[in-house]
């Protein structure tokens, strides 16, 4: 490899500037022991105080946390089920309509989902609340999760079943006993995606949300109205800091499983 | 009679492609079987059907006479070896090996029993508790045939078994695998595409082309008395010329061949009709190369040495080229590039052949 150039270095700094500075800033005004957002007035956690004793954020904080958990177990579950489909059953009809559509909610603009989903619930008459919230959240990280276990599925030798097949197992058993273990990685992977997608979007679940049942970043989005606070700073630090913990967890189980899978 | 194995006009196709076109064989028990062929003659695809993964087209399988053509792979009597091995990566190598006396429903401590015996049998004792990517290539086709052959199965099925050991290992795994063969007394199917592996292992051979069976006999039959070009061309190497006339003169025939510019000698045969196409074959090792006398003239134009043996590549006159070996006795080749040479071979080394 050779030397980077100045000009390389240069052009990695400014990268690295646009899309982390904004965050750095973030986290170092969210220590800010003055009132004023944008004025130093020396290190303080004051607000990370102020955070967890104010009831609306710890409110909004376990509506997400309950929202995430449940629409990401459940989008796990039906992304495994599609990432089997789509590995498994090479030839059936429709397979790339059906390849299609659990691909689009990856494109599609979020407010024509968020809009279709209101819909969807004002005219089957469910009521609007964490309920329908966990339904649009579990649709749109569906998605996600299933290109994750479809990745690790087509990696999977197909002939491992059909060893435990010829060995007596009948096919569902094989699938639960020998596919299902090799896959808890993308599971674990998938689920923790789907999580964090869950945890930070505003646009579906402000569209899909009845009255009481208010996210975290609803909570904050309207706080934000009345102004930037340093104690919004504090509270986006602390869901980042969740969302990268999330993400880097995510990582290391598929990089490992990626390395047992090259090893074996 | 009722063979062991027997494999009614088995088809199966897919769509519009056939894999496997009416087949029919008879295997029986304690044969070392294989199927031998290139890659998508349909001879995996008839090893498949055996062990339930492939549902035939049409067509019977039937084991010890009972039509098993319907029961689904984990009720057959069959255990397969798979190309790839299929350990379970997630289980240790004692596990894996348990994996199908657990589905029987085996006790325990019977369970434990037949580990011990089959690790001591392929020497895996020592590895019961490691996982599989532990291990080594070699180490891993030992657990797969451990695994398969732990559940004492009618007949062990094995799908290119040997195909990602290095040669060395390979050779060594055939001779193991018939030993193991012969003390156990099983029925073994083994697919191939490695005609020297087919010739090692093998009591009969079934040599298939295009979804069909062309000849099946002992590794002796099909090498010495080939019934079609493409058997003898596929088994080892030998010198084919097609034959313009043929005059026969009590048990010998008289053979003019444009092709190698001469006269051939072959014994006579009912088995290939001379109205029809036909063709001569010789194998190299039996053509023996002279610098005088009669036969097929030529120049040497390639020599190659092997250790084992010299390799001639004559020149024809008729502009054919002819393959000659000579096994490596210690001296030297009188013959170099470039010599004039008669090359000749005895009635009995010609073999006539069809299409």
């Amino acid at each position: 490899m050779t030397k980077p150039s100045w000009f390389n270095r240069l052009s990695i700094l400014f990268g690295l500037a646009f899309l982390y500075l904004p965050i750095v800033v973030l986290v170092i005004y969210s220590f800010n022991g003055s009132k004023l957002v944008t004025v130093w007035g020396g290190f303080s956690t004051q607000w990370y105080a102020t955070v967890l004793n104010n009831p609306s954020i710890i409110e909004g904080a376990k509506v997400s946390f309950l929202v995430a958990a449940v629409s990401a177990t459940a989008a796990t579950i039906l992304g495994t089920l599609a990432a089997v489909v789509m590995v498994r059953l090479r030839r059936f009809r429709g397979r790339a309509l059906f390849n299609g559509m659990l691909l689009a909610p990856m494109v599609m603009p979020e407010v024509v989902m968020a809009v279709s989903m209101l819909l969807m619930f004002v005219t089957l008459g469910i009521d609007r609340g964490p309920l329908t919230i966990t339904l649009a959240h579990t649709t749109f990280t569906l998605c996600f999760a299933t290109v994750v276990l479809q990745s690790r599925l087509v990696e999977l030798d197909p002939s491992l079943e059909e060893a435990a097949r010829d060995l007596g197992c009948p096919p569902a058993k094989a699938f639960v006993s020998v596919a299902l273990p090799n896959m808890v990685p993308a599971i674990v992977s998938a689920w923790l995606l789907s999580f964090t997608l869950s945890l930070d979007d505003l646009v579906i679940s402000s569209f899909t949300t009845g009255p009481g049942a208010s996210t975290l970043p609803m909570k904050i989005y309207s706080q934000i109205k009345f102004g930037v606070t340093p104690e919004i700073n504090a509270i986006s630090t602390i869901i980042l800091g969740i969302v990268v913990l999330g993400l880097v967890a995510a990582q290391l189980v598929s990089r490992r499983s990626e390395q047992r899978a090259t090893t074996a | 009679m009722q063979s062991y194995i027997s494999i009614e006009n088995l088809a199966k196709s897919y769509g519009v492609v056939t894999a496997v076109n009416n087949i029919s064989l008879g295997i029986e028990k304690g044969e070392f079987f294989s199927l031998l062929g290139p890659s998508g003659c349909g001879k995996s695809t008839l090893l498949r059907m055996i062990a339930g993964f492939e549902t035939p087209t049409s067509g019977a399988i039937k084991l010890e006479g009972a039509d098993v053509t319907d029961v689904p792979a984990h009720k057959r009597p069959t255990n397969m070896m798979f190309q790839s091995y299929a350990l379970f990566p997630h289980l240790t190598v004692g596990k894996n090996i348990a994996f199908g006396l657990q589905q029987d429903g085996l006790a325990k401590s019977e369970i434990r029993k037949r580990i011990d015996e089959v690790a001591e049998k392929l020497q895996l004792t020592a590895l019961l508790d490691r996982k599989p990517a532990q291990l080594s290539g070699g180490q891993r086709q030992r657990v797969a045939l451990a695994r398969a052959l732990v559940k004492r199965p009618k007949v062990l099925l094995l799908d290119e078994p040997l195909g990602a050991l290095d040669k060395n290992l390979r050779t060594e795994t055939q001779l193991e695998l018939v030993r193991l063969q012969r003390e156990l007394g099983l029925t073994f199917i083994i697919v191939t595409h490695d005609q020297h592996e087919a010739m090692t292992v093998s009591t009969r051979i079934a040599i298939m082309k295009q979804g069909q069976v062309l000849q099946v006999g002992s590794p002796s039959e099909v090498y010495e008395t080939p019934q079609s070009r493409y058997v003898a061309k596929f088994l080892g190497e030998t010198n084919v010329f097609a034959g313009s006339r043929a005059d026969r003169s009590g048990s010998e025939l008289q053979i003019d061949s444009d092709e190698a510019g001469g006269r051939l000698h072959a014994a006579f045969t009912d088995r290939v009709a001379l109205d029809a196409p036909f063709w001569v074959s010789v194998r190299p090792e039996r053509v023996e190369l002279a610098t005088s006398g009669s036969g097929l003239e030529g120049t040497v134009e390639q020599l190659t040495y092997t250790g084992v043996e010299r390799h001639y590549r004559v020149r024809l006159k008729s502009g054919a080229t002819l393959d000659a070996r000579r096994v490596n006795l210690g001296a030297e080749s009188d013959l170099g590039v470039g010599d004039r040479v008669f090359a000749s071979w005895s009635p009995q080394a010609s073999r006539l052949l069809a299409e």
